[in-house]
């Protein structure tokens, strides 16, 4: 899965870089735009994760993005995405909710600052509990393979859990068993 | 010291584990069960879910869990303990602590349920996923604590092995106990959906006996909210979950004479 995910992210890096180059080639005003820093990649296909309309399990939404800047930067748009949420499936965090920072640090572990609303707009069920924290988890293990675990905290502090059934002092490794996408290709 | 306090934990865990990891005779000595810990979800400034009526999870599950403990002193012969009796904030390490110190054999958390939309309704029962505790075991203790004090410290080999046999014992129980509890709700509350779903990181891994958290009815659905006020509803599903335990502690004295 980690290869697939590798290769994935390399395609897409790969089709970035022909791109840039084929608006380089051509010369258009675009160029001066898309050379920012060298680690930057422009426009790129990330893949979102929201609830299934059966709130059974999560499912991938994949969306063009401009992301720029520091890892930490790419990753807090792509949280922002996923907060902006989707037309056709259904959002697994709740209103209001802002990212006040992330950082990475050693071993890989991202940790998220989410404003109180993650908690205080949620609906409070197990499974809805389980679907926030996966949506999230998965998202960005998905699209950024340096990240391996999330920590979330809520107001700059760790929390027990989020709505009070699932342990969320723990860092949180992806879970793939819960995506559709999967399943059916197993199934 | 550190070792001193190391050695010190492990045979603290040899003898909460044990029992249980090998032979299972805490659970399965005389008359079956001896303790059961009923734990009633949330609590105090914790609401938990709330119904468009504001009927509060924290309310149906006490309500439900003092009934059922009731129904229980009334039919078997076995020591309940609650984690909580009143409306108060018990955080997770509480309740998992006291179901420890407690020696229960059987731990039943009760919630209600809540959904995105208004169209989810039933009845979900949840029992620990044990590959999924595994596999998060196997990458190493750099998760909780551990990660704080000592990163890549290395959990003691027995250690692992004995804390792998309990967590699948107890999941396996859990899964059983379970069943039961689906089978005996259908039975008495046939127009209801009732559904078993494992979880990977359960509130309740860190408690040494087997565990089941029910959930039953979606508070953010009309009909189980209209379902969730009524008197009746609350008390066949307390008599479903007593028979579901009647019927785990017969099967569990079974075992033990041989
Ligand atoms: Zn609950």
């Amino acid at each position: 899965m980690k290869r697939y995910i590798f290769v994935f992210i390399f395609a897409v890096f790969t089709t970035g870089m022909v791109g840039y180059f084929a608006l380089y080639y051509k010369g258009s005003e675009n160029t001066r735009r898309v050379v920012s820093t060298p680690l930057s990649i422009d426009k790129r296909d990330v893949v979102l994760y929201f609830s299934s309309r059966d709130e059974e399990n999560l499912v991938p939404e994949i969306r063009q993005i401009n992301l720029k800047g520091t890892l930490e930067e790419q990753v807090a748009e792509v949280i922002r995405e996923l907060i902006n949420g989707s037309k056709d499936l259904i959002n697994t965090i709740p209103d209001g909710v802002k990212v006040h920072g992330l950082k990475i640090g050693r071993d890989g572990i991202l940790s998220i600052d989410f404003s109180r609303e993650l908690r205080e707009n949620h609906p409070g069920g197990s499974w809805s509990e389980m679907l926030t924290i996966y949506s999230i988890v998965d998202t960005v293990t998905g699209n950024f393979p340096d990240i391996k675990k999330v920590k979330m905290l809520i107001e700059g502090r760790e929390i027990e859990t989020l709505v009070g059934h699932i342990d969320t002092k723990r860092t949180l490794m992806e879970k793939r068993d819960i995506i559709m996408d999967d399943k059916m290709r197993k199934g | 010291m550190k070792n001193v306090s190391r050695l010190f934990l492990l045979l603290l865990f040899l003898q909460s584990v044990t029992p249980s990891a090998y032979g299972i005779n805490s659970i399965h000595t005389g008359t079956g069960l001896k303790t059961i810990v009923i734990d009633p979800g949330h609590g105090g400034s914790d609401k938990g879910g709330e119904g468009k009526n504001g009927l509060l999870e924290k309310d149906v599950a006490l309500e439900v869990s003092l009934s059922l403990r009731q129904m229980m002193l009334n039919n078997l012969k076995i020591n309940v303990v609650m984690t909580r009796d009143g409306d108060y904030d018990l955080s997770l390490k509480k309740r998992t602590d006291m179901a420890n110190m407690s020696k229960g054999d059987l731990l039943i958390s009760i919630h209600t349920g809540s959904s995105y939309s208004r169209d989810i309704k039933g009845i979900r029962i949840y029992y620990l996923d044990y590959e999924e505790v595994r596999k998060e075991f196997m990458v190493g203790p750099s998760n909780h604590e551990a990660e704080a004090d000592n990163n890549g410290g290395g959990e003691d080999d027995v250690e692992i092995i004995l804390r792998d046999m309990a967590i699948s014992d107890f999941s396996n129980e859990g899964g059983h106990v379970a069943e039961l509890i689906q089978k005996n709700l259908t039975e008495i509350i046939p127009d209801q959906n009732v559904i078993l779903k494992s979880m990977p990181i359960l509130i309740f891994r860190d408690v040494n006996m087997p565990s089941v958290m029910i959930e039953i009815g979606n508070l953010t659905n009309q009909d189980d909210m209209m379902r969730l006020k009524d008197r009746k509803y609350r008390d066949k599903v307390a008599m479903a979950i007593l028979n579901a335990v009647k019927e785990y502690s017969r099967v569990n004295s079974g075992m033990v004479t041989r």
